[in-house]
């Protein structure tokens, strides 16, 4: 069975965005050791030998890249932290 | 007047021979939602429903000729956009999120004429399949208060149950429409992938969502599918295929018919108290000079793993957007990680959490292919299968879910348990098939119980052609 370490938590939780306190971190070990080991049941399976699409239907064609509607609302329409048609966030270059 | 016991196409008879107004409906509709707050199936009455339906009736008094659905009040599930109303995916992390465009089923139904009245409770961004996780309290089962209505669509399924509106759309990735269908007894169908455009849609797992319709019988549902078919430019993987007359297999029957059941989903009902329910069903149809037969799909037990892989996987990459500076909140921060942080561990529901952690685990380096890529060969496994099943049958018989409708809070401990409540519905999003969830008998505490018929690639007619033949004809327990 999966085991997951703490230091696997705080791994995935920097992927994922996310803090836990040390409870929650617990309770989400817990409930992930819970659903791999659930999941797990795929790996007593080889299928290794099918090709994948990527998509369910290849049915289209791409269409052209030029924009198709030119009045496209404002990205910021949602946003706290707009500025002058931005979207401002602390600086992430030195 | 009472309009709660009349169809979609009664309604819409009634104010084209203008017998009944825009208002009229509008208000009915409204004070319903009203009657039956203590529900939580809808999250918000739009403000502007009643001017819009007094437009459309100024519209009935300058003109002859209307389009299909002049009027006709509509409800939606609160992952679809609706311009300049708010879309807040049952999250606390978008409550105040207001959508900057319509969603394309949105406007051809807009364009049909038709009134949005308000939005409808569901699962936190869809995930979940009771709407116990949405961010603003759980849907009760139209018919019983203590347990839960479904989900994710569950506001739209009640709804449509207790006539809060004719009809509902809803959104179905591994089973949210029919699931909630089948627990309050109305009619729910997930279309092909890529037979309704998901643009406008908040994605969760693209790959699999799909857009459908809840209605309170099969001809309803037929109705406005073709309305909101077809192909868009705006969504790359929705299909140039033409759509067919969805209406055109209905009043027919089901001789020569031929139906797969799948040996090892009665295997999973064996013993139950379903079974024999089931086994009465296919006798009537045999009865009725269809053709029953045993088929086979290896490893459908694994269709749960691979959907609970590869749905986190996809929808830990979509919700990588929500960073705190795009969308609705802005907790603040120092840096930019730390904004991200801090918006999404204050904002998200632990489901959600959930679930984008086992996605980026299933897609981090050293366990993608032990995880993601089997499960993405297993999906394909999936897929060849069911093109061989249909060379056998015409379509698929098999039920929504284990049973009746399950109390409020008898899963939420146990997430495992709760995935495990998709075991029918995940196959039809992992293979692209549509299918469609009908009412046909009931169970031990009178609640009902759903039949679900899945068609090959693109064949809805058939499917609700063999749901209307069961609906009008069929005495269950209804």
């Amino acid at each position: 069975m999966k085991k997951i370490t703490q230091r696997e938590i705080k791994h995935l939780s920097d992927l994922s965005g996310l803090e836990f306190d040390d409870e929650s971190s617990k309770k989400m070990i817990s409930n992930l050791e819970q659903i791999l080991n659930f999941v797990d049941e795929l790996g007593k399976n080889n299928n290794s030998n099918l090709i994948v699409t990527e998509h369910e239907l290849s049915l289209n064609d791409l269409r052209d890249d030029e924009p198709v509607d030119k009045n496209k609302p404002s990205r910021v329409l949602n946003s706290k932290t707009e500025k002058n048609k931005f979207f401002s966030v602390p600086k992430v270059v030195d | 007047m009472d309009f709660s016991k009349f169809s979609l196409k009664q309604l819409i008879e009634l104010v084209q021979s203008r017998q009944v107004s825009s208002v009229e409906l509008v208000n009915f509709y409204l004070k319903r939602i009203q009657k039956f707050k203590s529900k939580n199936a809808v999250l918000e009455v739009f403000d502007d429903a009643l001017e819009i339906a007094k437009k459309k009736d100024d519209f009935s008094s300058k003109h002859k000729t209307l389009p299909p659905l002049h009027g006709i009040p509509i409800l939606i599930k609160d992952n679809i956009f609706y311009e300049g109303h708010k879309c807040t995916n049952a999250s606390k992390f978008m409550e105040d999120f207001v959508a900057p465009f319509n969603s394309t089923a949105v406007q051809k139904l807009l364009d049909a004429g038709a009134v949005v009245i308000g939005r409808t409770n569901m699962d936190e961004f869809a995930m979940g399949g009771s709407t116990e996780n949405s961010a603003f309290g759980v849907t009760k089962n139209a018919f019983d208060d203590k347990r839960v209505s479904g989900g994710s669509s569950g506001g739209s399924a009640c709804a449509v149950a207790l006539s809060l509106a004719p009809i509902a759309l809803g959104t179905d990735t591994g089973g949210s429409i029919r699931q909630p269908s089948s627990f309050n007894g109305v009619v729910g169908l997930k279309p092909t992938y890529g037979r309704v455009s998901r643009f406008g849609l908040v994605s969760f797992a693209s790959s699999l969502d799909t857009l459908g319709v809840i209605s309170k019988n099969v001809e309803d549902n037929a109705f406005i599918m073709n309305i909101i078919s077809g192909f868009d430019e705006k969504d790359f993987t929705s299909s140039k295929l033409i759509v067919p007359d969805y209406s055109k297999k209905l009043n027919s029957n089901v001789q020569g018919m031929v139906f797969g059941v799948p040996v090892e989903i009665m295997e999973i009902i064996k013993g139950s108290e379903y079974e024999s329910k089931y086994q009465k069903l296919f006798e009537f149809l045999t009865k009725n000079g269809a053709i029953i037969k045993q088929i086979n799909i290896n490893n459908y037990k694994l269709s749960l793993p691979v959907y609970y892989v590869l749905a986190p996987a996809e929808a830990s990459s979509n919700m990588a957007r929500f960073d705190g500076t795009r969308y609705a909140v802005s907790e603040p921060g120092e840096t930019f990680d730390s904004i991200i942080k801090n918006n999404r561990t204050k904002y998200l529901g632990e489901e959600v959490k959930r679930r984008i952690m086992l996605g980026n685990f299933v897609l981090s380096s050293g366990y993608y292919d032990a995880y993601y890529s089997k499960a993405k060969r297993f999906k394909e496994y999936l897929k060849n299968q069911v093109c061989k099943a249909f060379d056998e049958c015409d379509a698929i018989l098999m039920p929504t879910t284990y049973g009746e409708a399950f109390l409020i809070n008898e899963k939420t401990k146990d997430p495992v348990s709760m995935y495990a409540e998709d075991m029918f519905t995940i196959f039809a999003n992992l293979t692209g098939i549509p299918a469609i969830a009908v009412p046909f008998d009931k169970g031990k505490h009178k609640l009902p119980l759903g039949l679900q018929i899945l068609g090959k690639h693109f064949d809805e007619q058939t499917i609700y052609g063999v749901a209307d033949f069961i609906e009008k004809n069929y005495k269950g327990a209804k």
